[in-house]
């Protein structure tokens, strides 16, 4: 048998009124799905804005933390050990005198060698010779 | 191209709310008519696959199903070779039925079916003729 000696029929039929009534059936399912304060998000919008902001957010807040991270670390490790101790590692280590002032930071000490208090009254000594006693030592004044 | 009524209604909604939804991304590259149809084409093959895929049914249960349902479905009508018809149709992959009955029951241009399916007229005419043969041979056999 040929397909060309079939009579061609649609077969399919729908309901009465079904064509009438699937606009409201399709407005219906459309209201359901539409959010209760009539909000329209623009998707694309969110995507090109909120993506590359919440990176940036992500970059800012991960540096940072980490950052934070490694100097706490070290200066909290710092803080947990002992003068003592400190003063004991030195020792052993072969660092000279002149070489661990070096590295020092003066600026956040403060050194006042000419406050009058009860060691410099006890010491009966005069400026000339505190000079002298530099010059001997071959100390700089200055790094005070 | 599902059979069942209830199926079709569903779908048939499911279509136009895609349309609705979407037609601001319609690019008028095609023809309106086109780029819904597209939609209604995709809709139905995706139907299908996940019908044979939901409860791991192999394909042939999936086409006895709607079989069955051509002869006991109040929305069809049709004498008994045209029944005949319809069941030989099951009997080919989803896609080539699409085209089947884009070509054969819409009687639509290949160049239009090409636009919908995104398939070459080469390809759509030579898989027209395979579908013609093989109803051709079931009909001739049952």
């Amino acid at each position: 048998m040929k397909l060309e000696d079939i009579k061609k029929k649609n077969i399919y039929s729908v309901p009465d009124k079904y064509f009438d009534q699937l606009p409201t059936r399709i407005q219906a399912r459309v209201n359901e799905s539409k959010p209760a304060f009539g909000s329209s998000w623009n998707w694309n919008l969110v995507y090109k804005i909120a993506a590359p902001a919440l990176a940036v957010i992500f970059l800012v807040f991960y540096f940072g933390i980490r950052n934070n991270y490694s100097e706490q670390s070290a200066d909290y490790l710092l803080a947990q050990v002992s003068t003592d101790d400190l003063i004991a590692y030195l020792g052993t280590t072969d660092l000279s005198t002149d070489e661990i002032i070096e590295e020092l930071d003066f600026s956040d000490i403060e050194l006042d060698f000419y406050d009058e208090g009860p060691i410099m009254q006890d010491m009966d000594i005069n400026d000339e010779e505190i000079d002298a006693l530099f010059d001997e030592y071959g100390i700089d004044g200055d790094i005070l | 191209m599902v059979i069942d009524h209830d199926d079709t209604d569903d779908l048939v909604q499911d279509v136009f709310i895609k349309v609705w939804k979407h037609v601001g991304n319609f690019r008028e590259d095609a023809q309106l008519y086109t780029w819904i149809y597209r939609i209604a084409t995709n809709e139905c093959l995706n139907f299908l696959r996940k019908k044979k895929n939901k409860f791991f049914l192999p394909i042939h249960d999936v086409q006895n199903e709607l079989s069955e349902k051509l002869d006991s479905s109040h929305y069809i009508d049709g004498d008994e070779i045209q029944l005949k018809l319809q069941k030989a149709l099951l009997k080919l992959p989803d896609k080539q039925r699409l085209v089947f009955n884009m070509k054969y029951f819409d009687e639509m241009k290949y160049e239009e079916i090409s636009e919908i399916t995104n398939t070459t007229v080469g390809s759509l005419k030579a898989n027209y003729h395979h579908a013609v043969k093989k109803i051709e041979a079931f009909l001739k056999n049952s």
